[in-house]
This record gives C-alpha cells, structure tokens and sequence, in this order.
C-alpha cells in the first residue's frame, strides 16, 4: 500500500460522503453568497464605490465559509469512532493530514470558483482578463494555506469541549498574515497595481504555506493520537 | 521564594531603576518645535520601558514554542510546566505592550489607536494566546491539555514572525516609529546605554517571574498528586 | 491486594508468546493508569479481561494496539514492539470496538473498500464478496451503513476488522446492545477463525467472557486483582473478587 494510494483514498472517501449529501458543499455555497449579499447591504449604504473594500470582503466572506467547512470535515470521524480506525491502519500519521487537507482543499475550491463570478457581478469589480491567471492562482495558493492551518486547527479543536466554536478562536488569528497578504495581491490585481507588488505578497503567501505545510507534518502525529 | 528568582528579581529592580535614571536624567530629550518654542516631548520616554516589554514578550513567546517542541520531543512533564509558564509570562507581557502602546499613541498622535503594524501585530497576538488560554481550559483530560497546549505554542511561535512580516509587507500606513532597521540600532551613547539597561532589567525581572511561576505550578502538581494518593489510599 | 498472580509457566516449545507484556506501567505526570503489569498469551489463546471502568482496560489494549504509547515496561504483540514497530504491527492485528469505525454515509461495499486501500489488501474484491457472504451482509452490500441495525453495523465491523487477515484481535465490549442473532452470528464468526489466531477481549458480560476465554483477568486501579487459566479457573474466588472490586461490594 503505498502512500499514495492510501492518501487518495482518504481523498475519495471524503468525496464519495459529501457527493452523496452534499451538506458541507451546499452549506458553505448559500453562506458565501448570504454574507456577500449582507456586506453590499452593510457597506454599500455607506461607500460608493465598494470596489475600494471588495478585495477585503471576499476574502472575509471565503474565511467563514471555510470554517464552517473545516468543522464538518472532521465531525464524522469523531462521531463515528473513525478516527481510531484511521490510526488503526498502517498509514503515517501526517499522510492522513494530507488527505483530510487534499478534501478540504478541493472542497473550497470548488465552491470558491462558483461563489466568485457572482462576487464580481454583485460588487461590480473589474479584472483586466490578463490578470485573470494571477488571480486565480493567488486564490488557490491563498486556500492550500487555509487548508493546511484549517485541518490542523480542527483536529485540536474538535477534541475540545466547545468543539466548533473552538476552531474560529484558534483560527482566525493565526491565518491573519496569510489574510493580509492575499488581500494586499488581489486588491492589488483588481485596482490594477504594479505587479511586483503582488508578487511579493504572493511569495509571502507561498512561504507561509510551505512553513505551515511543514509545521503540520512534524506535529500532526502528536494532534491525532496520545 | 527560590533563591535563584530573588536574585533576578533584585538584579532586575536595580538594572531598571538605573535604566529609568538613565532614561529621564542621561538619555537626550526628544525635542519639537511649536511655533518658535522647543518643548520637550516627555512621551518619547516610554520608548525605554514599551520596546524592552516588546522584546521581552517576543522572547518568552518563542521560548513557550521552543519548550512545547521539547514536551513533544522528550515526554518530561517539566518542559510541559516550562512552555505553559514562558507562555503566561510572555502574554502578560504582550498585554503590558498593548498597555504602554496605547498611551503611547494617544500621547504622540491624539488617537487611542492606529491600524498600523506593530500595534496590528501586538494586537493579533494578543488574541492569538489568548486562544492558548482557552484551549487549555476547554480539554478537560490532562494529558490532552498538557499536548495541545504544546501544539499550539509552537504553531503560535512559528506564527509570530509572520504575523510581522506581513504587517511590513502590506504597508498599513507605517507611522510607528523604527528604531531598528536592518541596519542596525540607530542609537547612540547615552540613548543606547538607557535602553540595554532598561532591556536587561526587564528580561531579569522577567525571568524571576518565570522562575516563581514555575515553581507555583510544579508546587500545585505535587498538592494534586498528594491528594490523589489520600483519597485512594 | 493482588491475588493469585499465577504466573505464566509458558512456552513448551520454546517459542514466544503471542502477546508479552511485562512490567508494564502507564503514567501521566504523577498520575498512574497501570502499574507493573505484566502477562503473557499464548498464539491460539483467548484472554478476557474484566474490571470496572477507570481500570485500565482500555489504556491497556491501545498500548498493545500501538494507539497509546507505554511509559514503562516492555511489550511485544506477534513479536513485535508496538511503539518502535507501529506500521507493521497494525497490518497484523484487528480492533472491533464498541464504535463500529464505520462510515455512515458510504455503502457498506464502500466502506470496506476504504479499509481495503488503507491496509493494502490484495485481491481486494474477492476477499470483500468473501467477508460479506460470512457476516451475512452480502444482500445489503450496496446500502448506506446509516440505514443499518445495531446488529448488522456489528456484524460489518467484525467483517472490517478481519479484511487484513490480522493475527490479533481486540474486542472492545463486543456484545454491547447486541441482540441474540447478532451474538449467535458473532460467535460463530470467532468460532470459524479461533484456530491461529489470539484474542483479547474486555467485557462486562461474566457468562460469554468465562465460556470463550482460555485465560482470565481482573484489572482493577490499574493493577492485576486476578488472572488465571480457564482450565484451573477457580470460580468462586472469581466471583468474589469480581463483587469486591468490579461492583463495589464490599
């Protein structure tokens, strides 16, 4: 059985679930969408031009979502007694990070590529298309990061009492940098910046990532099991 | 008290007392003109109390990630009771930042506070340990604690230094004053002996702080094993 | 306190037992959750364990079952040490737990499909229409395991747990909320692979733990209260120490 193949699995698994209810993927869809609609509300009564901010809140808007999606991911390995299971199998722990953070990556993904033409198309943004390559993978490098951060944090924090409320208190303050920098590279791309200014945030971004990929694989073994 | 932290303690009082003399009677004023008077801005002076709690804070934040790492490491309860005390000490600390920043500001600028980077940062860590606290407090079995704890001190630590780069990188209107750059403290003479002093009396206090911390905790397990042993008998 | 620690005269031929702990502790700071026990459990062997809650069961077979890492003393399972050699112990022993480890929303096909992947089970289809047709579950092979009875989640876990063809076997309290077909269905299960393979079963119910052991043990506060052979078990000091410490009797 070689990683990878173990890896996909856990991959699969995940998938095979959430395409059978569709729970987590419809839940953070309509969230995303509801806070979009609920900050052109709340700021679009006091700013003109929301184009200013809207960097801001789309990413605000992803960082919620991805929460609520992160705290489901693990729910049914807890609730089930799988994760014993998981630890039962001969996998090396950190290979069972990459799988839940591999799910969790492809979750957001997806429902950030549907969730964001609707973004433009609310906040009237513009993007010159040539700059539409770099925002994509700005997005994507941005989300490996969420994911990484993400899975590690729930697996602490669905083994506390408060269980999802934990996860926003742990989360939130540790993904600022990597907020920062993201919203620093796509406000950056949509008002048109120089560009190697945002390719200095987007480096930052990838050095976060690599960091926390690693943190993540030296620690993970001791999150998941005594 | 332990006579290792008393001396500290001591050491530290007098290093800090002779850095406050330094600070207000050898160190040169900051000086701005009005009109055609120069006034002495007095406010200035917090920079030899405010950027040695910083640096203190920062230290004892790494040292919490560094003693987490040898918990996981080594398995020794001691190193366990070592990060949960550099971490205690270290968020007091961060606190205190938080504390003689503002007035800072509010001296200096007219505002109680400004989105700028460092006190974004300080701010951000604040809320980040004080995550640590609560994690803590919401495991209930001890040695899940006493792991997680130590997870989340070293993912915080490694987060410290980023959470700064990237107040730097995205230029969230820098009016902080810099002082160290990378060229270098752009100190001199008197200014610079006023805040070694200052600095090296803060970490000294410090470490006797962490040093009776320590002790309380280790002092608490040995009462809870003890009553432990009479109530099963 | 302990009694009758009847020490294992083991191997006439020589050879190692399956399972051997010996000295073993466990500890948390100042906090001790097994002290110094130590046993031994033949290949082909069956030991139940009994004990009332917070004795140190559990802990003591996620330390054989590499889920736990020990603090003192040494123990070997198949010959191999739990800590230093995790993988390869895990493709060799099976846990069956009062959880079922099932996951809810895949078939039951899918299910042991995952577990097939994890463990890297060769001729995986042909050893899955297997297990199914002996845990009778061939006909709900398809469905979603949330659409299950306690008994058939059972019944797919003991067929998860075999899916590796693991040399041990740990039960956790199997018979918990088990009804009468169910049981009949699980025994005849372990009746079918007892031969070569070792058990090590806690549980709360004294008639099926007695009848199916080969070695007896009573933990209490983290240390051995009774243990001995099913041959020479001695009934009546059996009972009462199990009304003294397992119920509080006094």
């Amino acid at each position: 059985m070689s990683a990878g193949k173990q890896v996909f699995a856990i991959v699969k698994k995940d998938v095979l679930a959430e395409l059978r209810t569709k729970e987590m993927v419809i839940a953070m869809f309509l969230f995303v969408v509801l806070a979009m609609v609920v900050f052109s509300q709340a700021f679009g009564v006091i700013l003109n031009d929301l184009d200013r901010v809207g960097g801001g809140l789309l990413w605000v808007a992803f960082l919620f979502m991805s929460m609520l999606g992160l705290n489901r991911s693990f729910v049914h390995e807890k609730d089930e007694g799988c994760l014993e299971g998981l630890l039962m199998s001969p996998i090396d722990r950190p290979l069972i990070f990459f799988g839940k953070m591999l799910g969790n990556l492809l979750f957001l993904t997806i429902v950030e590529i549907i969730a964001i033409p609707i973004f433009f198309v609310l906040f009237r943004l513009e993007l010159g298309a040539s700059m539409a390559g770099i925002f994509l993978a700005t997005i994507f490098l941005s989300n490996i990061g969420i994911a990484s951060v993400g899975t590690l944090l729930s697996t602490i924090s669905i083994n506390t009492k408060t269980r999802d409320l934990m996860l926003p208190i742990l989360f939130m303050p540790v993904i600022i940098p990597l907020l920062i920098a993201a919203v620093g590279a796509t406000g950056g791309l949509m008002s048109g910046e120089d560009l190697a200014e945002v390719y200095r945030s987007m480096r930052f971004i990838a050095v976060y990532d690599i960091i926390f990929l690693l943190v993540a694989y030296a620690l993970y073994d001791y999150v998941i099991s005594e | 008290m332990k006579k290792s932290s008393l001396v500290l303690a001591s050491v530290g009082a007098v290093l800090l007392m002779a850095g406050i003399y330094l600070a207000f009677f050898v160190a040169p004023d900051a000086v701005v003109r009005i009109d055609d008077r120069e006034l002495v801005r007095y406010s200035q002076k917090i920079f030899y109390f405010h950027v040695p709690v910083a640096e203190t804070a920062l230290v004892f934040l790494l040292l919490g990630g560094f003693f987490g790492a040898m918990f996981l490491a080594k398995r020794k309860r001691s190193y366990e009771q070592m990060s949960y005390a550099a971490v205690e000490i270290g968020f007091i600390f961060v606190i205190l930042v938080m504390l003689t920043g503002i007035l800072w500001t509010r001296a200096d600028w007219g505002v109680w506070w400004e989105w700028e980077p460092r006190l974004t940062t300080f701010l951000v860590l604040t809320l980040m340990y004080a995550g640590y606290f609560v994690l803590r407090s919401s495991v209930q079995e001890e040695s899940a604690k006493a792991r997680f704890g130590a997870i989340f001190s070293i993912i915080a630590a490694v987060n410290v230094p980023l959470t700064f780069v990237a107040g730097r990188l995205e230029s969230l209107k820098p009016v902080h004053p810099t002082v160290f750059t990378l060229q270098g403290a752009s100190m001199e003479g008197p200014m610079l002996a006023a805040f070694l002093v200052s600095m090296f009396g803060m970490l000294f206090f410090a470490f006797s702080l962490f040093i009776m911390r320590l002790d309380l905790l280790r002092a608490r397990e040995d009462i809870e094993y003890l009553k432990e042993e009479l109530e099963v008998g | 306190m302990a009694e009758s620690l009847k020490n294992e005269n083991q191997s006439h031929t020589g050879a190692h037992a399956e399972i051997e702990v010996a000295g073993l502790s466990k500890y948390f700071g100042k906090r001790k959750v097994l002290t110094k026990i130590s046993f031994e459990l033949e290949k082909g062997g069956f030991l139940s364990l009994f004990g009332p809650n917070g004795a140190g069961k559990t802990t003591l077979v996620k330390i054989l079952s590499t889920l736990v890492a020990p603090s003192e003393g040494t123990v070997s399972v198949a010959g191999l040490d739990p800590y230093k050699n995790s993988a390869a112990i895990r493709s060799k022993i099976g846990l069956i737990s009062h959880s079922p480890l099932l996951y809810l929303d895949l078939s039951a096909e899918e299910n042991l499909k995952f577990y097939g992947a994890m463990y890297g089970v060769d001729n995986l289809d042909n050893r899955i229409d297997e297990l199914l047709e002996q845990v009778e579950l061939d006909h709900r092979r398809y469905d979603l395991v949330r659409t299950f009875s306690k008994g058939m989640t059972q019944r797919l876990a003991i067929a998860r747990a075999l899916l590796h063809r693991p040399s041990v076997l740990f039960l956790d309290e199997p018979h918990t909320g088990l009804d009468p077909h169910a049981v009949d269905i699980f025994e005849s299960l372990l009746d079918t692979i007892r031969q070569d393979h070792t058990f090590i079963m806690i549980t709360h119910n004294i008639e099926r733990g007695l009848a199916l052991c080969s070695k007896a043990m009573i933990l209490y506060n983290g240390q051995i209260a009774f243990y001995q052979n099913k041959a020479d078990l001695d009934k009546e000091m059996f009972n009462e120490i199990y009304r003294q410490k397992v119920k509080g009797e006094r």
